[in-house]
């Protein structure tokens, strides 16, 4: 079946030959408490956000329509890359608690449904943001690597899963039980590393400076230039931000994209008077969800052609 | 260099495994993200003129030192850079997220600091207000660091603790905050250790110990946070000093740094016997680290005109002891003349100037009265601040074809009294002079497009007779009218002298006018011009523009004194002066009066600050304009401003060489970076071949809007050159009107084409032309040329600059 839905994806994707970006619209998300907020990812088949406060204090879901908030957690770091499961019903997140001045981190899953909270790990050094692949979550810590379904009863993994994580800067792809790690552009330090939704491609960012694409086998694809906080809008648009700065306060920000058919970034805001951080994609890569420098939410509907 | 003792290392381990009251023995385990600021020397650099310091490389220095300590003792260290490329500079957001994704325990941003060139002292920021902080451990943090950075030096100019959270202490930035703090997802601190544009600190920046004696400070500040157990070991740290003399950059009057550190010293340390060497760079640091506790000696020695001096220093665990030497002059030295010009005896010119170099510092009054000539002379004397080198030279002039004697007596003393051993004395010829002699008249002849409020200035080869000037040097109109004189000066200088007046009315628009002088014009000693002379010019054919005005220079309180305001270098500290002018002025009273005076031969910068700091808009097709009375000294004109996030931009406005009100003006596209610009500051940067002192009045700052019928300036190309003198690279900016055909060349002194720079058209704005000395080009003053003909006109205009090429 994956195998078969990646080739209709490739067919798709060798079929269309530019992918040109734009906007319909921004609106303003005012959540309903007028608070500041950084988004920190979205609920998947949802019109939910998941935003955090300073410091990543605290989980909320935010209702794009509405404004209305929902919290899941207070916790001190709970914001920090959040996850949800594909069928959009858990969020997987990571607190932390700094005892003796040391970073001591669980992981919590959130049902939206129930609003149940339960404890995946406890209090660990070395913990990991969870990383999801499909409804199974990879959980890390200095101690222990474990794979976890958290809707299924057993609570078991069904062994296949694709996920990617990093370890000590490094990517690291783990498949199954194998562990993998991935060194595409050399002796560094790797952030901002996600899977494709096809699970066929790597994206990443080396060294804090250019943003680049590998397959699996970690073979570089692509050079995206200068695309920060990288996410899939689908398997072939990144979106990411081009954020300036004068070594102390952020100067300005503008949304960026790279169509990986014409392999071309393109810029996709260019306004003086906001800055436009941290996007995410959402209901079908229809939506763009940002947040800017002074802690406001805003929605872009986009069109693709 | 540093000391270390071998001995330490067991003393360390013996402390390495102990855990006293809970404490770690090391890092082990802990993560530590550290991050040295800027980076790459581009835009966001500081780069301090002064002291030649970037603040990228003090980070890194800083940064990587630290991270050697760390790793020594078993923490994991993160880096954001260890290089200083341009590709260093990440964002904030990249340094964050770095921090987040090594899952780091703290997080340390390096930095030094910059404001108004006055102050000195640790800063450390965290996120949040003042008493509500996002991570309350970051707090802690700061609070222990200011404290461990505060203590590891005694040349601070404020005592008071300087721990802010960024959202209080930016209020303007409301809860933005600082860039690299605001998505760290640890307890995270910015520390500025001190502050780069205080010149002396400047200076100790550049020193490798001093920017490892801050990492020391950092250490210990990271192990208190971490209940890591202290340091077993201790530092000596401290500076070598000339007590007698104070340094000619601003200091805090009272501090450390009110003497002048002395360079290449020898400071060795007992026992262990390790000498280490203070560095050339006019800071005096040295530091002994790793020290055992106990008590050491520290000698001072090498220093040539001083005696080795001892000091006794008390090391404690985990601290550093200042220990600052301050070497005894070698007061019973018999004063010597080492030098003495000119060399030559003959042909000496009627107002030669003299000049005594003494071994010591001499007592100026006592060798003053027993310098003696033969005939007899009036002397005028001056001396360098440390009374070693006495310039002389006689207030009227030698007399000609004259044989002198000049001998300095055994009255001459030394400061502490001792005497010259044996006369010393010089014989010498003067040559012939039958004529005072006309050096420079200003507007020069033929030159066209003169103000229409010059300062008429002539400059002879003699103090010139007051009489004799104000009644034989008149200025003419085309009617042959002469023009009312008002404010006359007369000034004497290096032997010469110069007379100079305004007038009482402007001068009328696109007219010619004569400076006639008669031949009875003539010197103190009565040598006259001769023969009669006269020469023409014209003024601006253009009236000046209106503008709306951003700095009127009517509150002088809002300007800084020059030794105040940061970046100023190389000027005399007392006598160089910014304050309120209400006879001289050109739009209503008061205006800014600057007198500067430069104490070296070059390099000098006399920067004036406007705390106001007006915002002059984003228009690029304005003009920023300011009413400037020159003073044809040659130096530079520059007007200074901010680009968005308090990112200077300088631009070059112009070569200082007209005398009276002009407006001058720069295009506001030539000013760097983009967007809400502000004017800050107005500078005078000494050029080589510039007065070594002047005077200059501001007054009314103002953004023009070219209308293209009325054009603001006389037809004037704002021509700039950029930098002068000329390295490696230059940049030729000048404004157009209208389209035109330009001719851009560059001559030899002598007149001949060395380089056409452009040959063609270009269209109306602005204009930016590159030039790049050819490896072959001797360094020298060239002339850069600028030629016009406006589209659909006859008839060329020419503009040019003198371009000094250095290499």
């Amino acid at each position: 079946m994956r195998i078969k839905g990646s080739l209709l994806l490739l067919a798709l994707t060798l079929t269309v030959s530019a992918q040109e970006m734009r906007v319909k619209g921004v609106s303003r998300v005012r959540p309903e408490d007028n608070g500041s907020y950084l988004l920190t990812g979205v609920v998947p088949g949802s019109s939910f956000l998941l935003v955090t406060g300073d410091g990543y204090k605290g989980l909320s879901m935010l209702n794009t329509r509405r404004g209305r908030l929902t919290v899941i957690s207070t916790d001190p770091g709970a914001g920090y890359e959040p996850a949800v499961t594909a069928d959009g019903q858990r969020v997987i997140f990571r607190t932390d608690n700094i005892s003796y001045n040391r970073k001591y981190s669980s992981v919590y899953s959130y049902d939206i449904r129930t609003r149940d909270r339960k404890l995946m790990m406890d209090a660990e050094r070395g913990v990991l943001p969870p990383a999801v692949s499909g409804n199974a979550v990879l959980l890390k810590s200095d101690g222990e690597t474990r794979i976890e379904n958290p809707a299924a009863e057993s609570l078991k993994s069904t062994g296949d899963e694709l996920f990617v994580v990093i370890e000590e800067m490094t990517p690291v792809l783990y498949r199954g039980g194998e562990r993998m790690p991935l060194k595409p552009s050399g002796e560094g330090y790797y952030i901002w590393v996600s899977l494709s939704p096809d699970g066929s491609m790597i994206l990443y960012n080396f060294q804090g400076r250019d943003t680049y694409i590998c397959d699996t086998g970690g073979k570089v694809l692509h050079d995206l230039g200068r695309v920060n906080a990288p996410r899939w809008l689908d398997n072939r648009i990144v979106i990411g931000m081009d954020d300036r700065d004068d070594g102390h306060m952020i100067t300005s920000s503008e949304l960026v994209y790279y169509s990986l058919p014409d392999r071309k970034r393109s810029v996709l805001t260019d306004t003086e008077n906001r800055s436009e951080m941290f996007p995410y994609s959402f209901d079908g890569g229809r939506k763009i969800a940002f947040s800017t420098d002074n802690g406001e939410i805003f929605v872009m509907k986009i069109s693709i052609r | 260099m540093k000391g270390r003792i071998g001995l330490l290392f067991l003393t360390l381990l013996a402390f390495c495994q102990v855990s006293v009251n809970g404490q770690k023995a090391d890092f082990t385990g802990i993560k530590i993200f550290v991050n040295p600021g800027h980076g790459g020397y581009d835009g966001d650099d500081r780069h301090m003129l002064a002291t030649d310091f970037w603040e990228s490389e003090g980070n890194l220095v800083k940064g990587l030192f630290l991270r050697d300590l760390l790793q020594a003792r078993n923490a994991m260290v993160y880096m954001s850079r260890t290089t200083n490329y341009t590709s260093d500079d990440l964002p904030l957001s990249t340094i964050a997220t770095m921090a987040n994704t090594a899952n780091a325990d703290i997080f340390i941003s390096i930095h030094s600091n910059g404001f108004d060139g006055t102050r000195n002292q640790p800063l450390v920021l965290f996120r949040g207000y003042d008493n509500q902080p996002v991570y309350s451990g970051a707090k802690v943090m700061a609070e222990i660091l200011w404290e461990k950075l505060f203590e590891k030096s005694n040349c601070w100019t404020h005592t008071f603790e300087w721990v802010k959270g960024d959202w209080t202490f930016y209020p303007d930035w409301g809860t933005q905050g600082l860039g690299v703090l605001r998505t760290l997802n640890m307890p995270g601190v910015l520390s500025e250790g001190s502050f780069h544009d205080y010149v002396p600190e400047g200076w100790r920046l550049r020193n490798n110990n001093h920017l490892h004696h801050e990492a020391w400070a950092m250490l210990r500040a990271l192990a208190e946070y971490e209940n890591v157990t202290p340091e077993p070991t201790g530092i000596i740290a401290g500076t070598v000093r000339d007590k007698l003399t104070s340094p000619e950059y601003y200091f805090k009057p009272g501090t450390k740094d009110e003497a002048i550190p002395i360079n290449n010293v020898t400071v060795t340390l007992l026992p262990g016997n390790i000498s280490v060497t203070t560095d050339n760079l006019n800071n005096g640091f040295f530091m002994f680290d790793s020290l055992a506790p106990g008590n050491y000696e520290i000698i001072c020695s090498g220093l040539s005109d001083f005696f080795n001096d001892t000091l006794t220093s008390t090391v404690l665990a985990g601290k550093t002891t200042l220990a600052d030497f301050l070497p005894q002059f070698d007061t019973i030295k018999v004063p010597v003349v080492t030098g003495m010009l000119p060399s030559t005896a003959d042909s000496i010119p009627f107002n030669q100037e003299f000049t005594f170099t003494f071994n010591i510092p001499m007592d100026r009054n006592k060798v003053q009265a027993a310098l003696v000539t033969e005939p007899a002379v009036s002397l005028l004397f001056q001396w360098d601040a440390k009374s070693r080198v006495m310039t002389v030279r006689p207030e009227a002039g030698f007399a000609s074809k004259t044989s002198y004697l000049m001998k300095l007596t055994t009255g001459t003393c030394s400061q502490w009294n001792v005497p010259l051993q044996a006369d010393y004395q010089v014989t010498f010829v003067t040559k012939s002079r039958t004529r005072l002699l006309t050096e420079k008249i200003w507007p020069s002849a033929s030159l066209t497009g003169v103000t229409l409020y010059p300062r008429i200035t002539v400059c002879f080869d003699a103090p010139v007779n007051h009489t004799s000037a104000t009644e034989g040097i008149r200025l003419l109109n085309i009617g042959s009218v002469a023009q009312a004189k008002v404010r006359e000066i007369f000034t004497t200088s290096g032997g010469k002298g110069s007379y100079s007046f305004e007038l009482a009315e402007a001068l009328q628009l696109n007219s010619n006018y004569r400076i006639v002088m008669d031949a009875g014009v003539k010197d103190l000693a009565g040598v006259t011009l001769g023969t009669a002379a006269e020469i023409s010019f014209a003024t601006r054919t253009k009236s000046y523009h209106g503008g709306s005005v951003v700095e009127s220079f009517d509150n002088t309180s809002a300007f800084w004194d020059p030794e105040t305001s940061g970046s100023t270098v190389g000027t005399d500290n007392p006598l160089t002066t910014f304050t309120a002018s209400h006879d001289i002025y050109r739009v209503g009273p008061p205006s800014g009066k600057l007198n500067y005076v430069f104490t070296g031969d070059e390099g000098g910068v006399c920067r004036v600050f406007d705390t106001a700091k007006p915002g002059i808009g984003s228009n690029t097709s304005q003009l920023f304009a300011m009413w400037v009375c020159g003073d044809l000294s040659n130096n530079y004109l520059e007007y200074w401003f901010y680009s968005p996030g308090y990112v200077n931009q300088i631009v070059a406005a112009a070569t200082i060489n007209w005398a009276g009100w002009d407006l001058i003006s720069i295009p506001v596209s030539s000013i760097g970076g983009s967007g809400e610009w502000q004017y800050h500051s107005v500078v005078v940067r000494q050029s080589a071949d510039g007065s070594g002192s002047g005077t200059m009045y501001f007054d009314d700052a103002m953004l023009i809007t070219p209308t293209g019928i009325d054009d603001p300036t006389d037809a004037g190309p704002d021509l700039v050159i950029y930098p002068n003198p000329l390295l490696t690279q230059g940049r030729v900016t000048f404004f157009l009107q209208s389209p035109s055909q330009t001719e851009l060349n560059i001559y030899s002194s002598e007149g001949s084409l060395v380089a056409n720079l452009f040959s063609g058209r270009r269209g109306s704005g602005p204009q930016t032309i590159e030039w790049i000395p050819g490896s072959a080009l001797a360094p020298g003053v060239y002339t850069l040329r600028l030629s016009l003909q406006e589209e659909g006109k006859t008839g060329w205009q020419h503009t040019s600059r003198r371009w000094v090429v250095v290499k």
